[in-house]
């Protein structure tokens, strides 16, 4: 082969050769493996996207939840039998009393039905407090929440029922407001509050 | 045997008795002698040159042989092709039985008729054979061929403005003269002579040489005056030849640069660097030169496109190599993320019943205000409003919100009885988030009161029922 034909042959071997070579060997595969890659970074960023983002905790409900004396545990009980219902029906009466009374409402009477419990009764003046061996459970993530009402009667004029909402957020068992009702004739007034307080059934 | 210089473009003057190599900077690398009878050019030059010039070095040749034809002539404007056509034309007519190699080259001139100077050159072509195949032989490139008085007049430029008619001595290290009048870009006649060592004899010599020269001139051009004579390679003449010359010749001297050699290399680089140069090398020699050209411009390419190819093939790699850490920067964040999800899960379990109380007491909270705030709007009535029957009950939809239900009677006194419920009505419409009704219920009778007398003024009462809603 001389001279002039090597060249050629070198020439086209750099001009058609090292492209095939190129686009063969170096772009193809490397093409191949990048899409790859990038089917990964996708199938890797959906699986991100479906994981939950859970708020972390904040200091204060760290502080709550790893005290097992806290408050909250028994606002919202779980009564898995009748003792319990009835204790705890026993603890929201009288926590309703007292804390009224700590603040100047008198609690006239309760009316409430709650499962087995049908209640329409006057309340003693001054309900003492005996130590009967009851004790508030406290809260289970497991059980469903279920509510009940109780009319409790307000002796006075009507902001007495004001004040008494105000005292609600001390008493432990959650007692929400949920009406008022008050009558008034040329005898006597009549005015209560509706309340209704949350427990959890299994 | 001398060692081969560093490779650089030399320059091959030639002259009737032989050739003399140089270097650009002017360093003389020898005399190459005329062969004698029958002896090949190549054979006696080809060993010289390749002693003393390293192989592929391009070879410039200077022209300055007697044998060399050489003509100006006013031209309008040719192409490449018609010059060199016009230089075959005149030399055949010129040059007899011989071979001959010509060139053409056309030089704009304002004093030239058609506004164009054509350079014409030619040689016969067993001499420029003869050395181009000398070169060869050594292997060096042959790259132009330029005539002595155009690399003169080139060079000349670079000296600065200059008169159009131009008497010029140009004297080489050998001491041989060149004595050429250029009219504007023409050589309108030249003579050349050797000058003595002997200074008094060269300058009375140069003197004879110059008075013959410009009576020959005026006899022709009686208006013709030259006011200085250039000299080139000489930097000094006597006071005497002065003196003579301008009392005689009404001339003055000139000396325009002290060696003639630069002003030769500069004008050989000009004549090199312009389009359509005169270049006395057979065109096949020419265009090898180019295709040589070409070739390495394509070896350029060729070589261009392997560093473009391996410049892609490390930039796709290195996005590899990128997407490769993205990638397990990514499922490292997912194996955390996952590894996390567990203790999370707990994190919601425990949670919950938290949340469910402080949700509670948010809403008992909420309640409380929305139940007071309504309580205390109904439950200010204005003078001669008398409530009977209030009710408020929390709507089991969501946003909280309450419905009230209010039952009384409005007492006619200082006003009839409708005005004040008409200004609880007001009242109650301008507490926030509140919504009545339309008015259900309005029932106005006489009041009638036991024991007591009757006034018109006072009896009529309003009985009313009123509901709406609070947020």
């Amino acid at each position: 082969m001389n001279r002039r034909n090597r060249e050629r042959l070198m020439l086209a071997g750099l001009f058609g050769l090292v492209p095939a070579v190129f686009i063969f060997a170096v772009l193809l595969p490397s093409r191949k493996r990048m899409e790859a890659k990038k089917a990964r970074m996708e199938a890797i960023a959906l699986r991100l996207k479906a994981l939950p983002t859970i708020q972390p905790l904040s200091a204060r409900e760290r502080r709550l939840l790893a005290d097992p004396a806290a408050a909250w545990r028994t606002r919202i009980p779980l009564l898995r039998n009748d003792a319990e219902r009835f204790a705890h029906y026993h603890f929201v009466v009288s926590d309703l009393q007292g804390a009224w009374k700590r603040e100047g409402v008198q609690l006239l009477g309760v009316r409430a039905s709650w499962d087995v419990i049908s209640g329409s009764y006057s309340m003693p003046r001054d309900l003492g407090d005996p130590d009967l061996g009851l004790a508030h459970k406290g809260t289970a993530a497991a059980g469903q929440v279920q509510g009940w009402v109780l009319d409790a009667g307000v002796a006075g004029p009507a902001d007495r029922m004001f004040q008494g909402m105000a005292a609600l957020a001390r008493i432990d068992p959650l007692l929400e407001p949920v009406g008022l009702r008050w009558e008034s004739t040329p005898q006597r007034t009549r005015q209560s509050l509706l309340l209704r307080n949350l427990i959890l059934a299994p | 045997m001398s060692k081969p210089l560093a490779k650089t473009t030399v320059t091959l003057m030639v002259d009737d008795q032989g050739g003399e190599l140089f270097l650009e900077s002017g360093e003389n690398l020898g005399r190459l002698p005329e062969p004698g009878p029958g002896l090949p050019l190549a054979a006696l030059w080809g060993p010289l040159l390749r002693e003393r010039v390293v192989p592929a070095t391009e070879v410039q040749i200077i022209v300055d042989r007697s044998t060399m034809l050489l003509q100006c002539q006013d031209v309008p404007f040719l192409s490449p092709k018609e010059q060199r056509e016009a230089a075959v034309r005149i030399f055949a007519a010129e040059g007899g039985a011989a071979e001959l190699v010509s060139s053409a080259a056309l030089d704009v001139d304002a004093l030239a008729e058609g506004g164009q100077v054509l350079w014409l050159a030619a040689l016969p072509r067993v001499e420029m054979d003869g050395w181009v195949a000398a070169v060869q032989a050594a292997g060096l490139i042959p790259v132009s061929a330029v005539p002595f008085q155009r690399a003169l007049l080139q060079g000349l430029a670079s000296l600065g403005e200059a008169p159009p008619d131009r008497l010029l001595l140009a004297v080489d290290h050998h001491a041989a003269a060149h004595l050429c009048y250029f009219r504007g870009r023409s050589l309108a006649l030249q003579r050349g002579f050797g000058i003595p060592a002997d200074p008094a004899e060269a300058e009375e010599l140069i003197y004879e040489e110059v008075n013959r020269l410009l009576q020959f001139l005026k006899q022709k051009n009686r208006g013709l005056v030259f006011h200085a004579m250039e000299i080139v390679g000489l930097d000094e003449l006597s006071a005497g030849f002065r003196a003579r010359v301008r009392s005689a010749l009404r001339m003055d001297l000139s000396f325009l640069a002290p060696a003639l050699w630069p002003v030769l290399m500069e004008g050989v680089r000009r004549e090199r660097s312009r389009k359509g140069r005169l270049n006395l090398l057979p065109l096949e020699i020419q265009e090898a030169g180019n295709t040589r050209v070409f070739k390495h411009l394509v070896w350029a390419c060729a070589a261009g496109v392997g560093v473009l190819f391996l410049g892609a093939s490390i930039f796709l790699y290195s996005q590899e190599l990128l997407l490769e850490r993205e990638v397990a920067r990514a499922s490292r964040l997912l194996a955390d993320r996952e590894s996390r999800t567990e203790a999370e899960a707990r994190i919601v379990e425990a949670r919950i019943p938290l949340l469910r109380v402080m949700l509670a007491e948010r809403r008992q909270g909420q309640a409380a205000a929305a139940l007071s705030r309504v309580g205390t709007a109904i439950f200010r009535p204005p003078q001669g409003i008398q409530l009977e029957k209030v009710e408020v009950q929390e709507t089991p939809a969501e946003p909280l919100a309450l419905a009230f239900t209010i039952t009384g009677l409005a007492f006619t006194e200082r006003s009839f009885s409708v005005g004040p419920l008409a200004q609880y009505l007001a009242g109650l419409a301008r507490e926030p988030g509140l919504t009545l009704e339309p008015v259900a219920e309005a029932t106005i009778s006489d009041r009638v009161v036991e024991g007591r007398e009757a006034h018109l003024d006072q009896v009529a009462i309003t009985r009313f029922t009123l509901k709406g809603t609070a947020k």
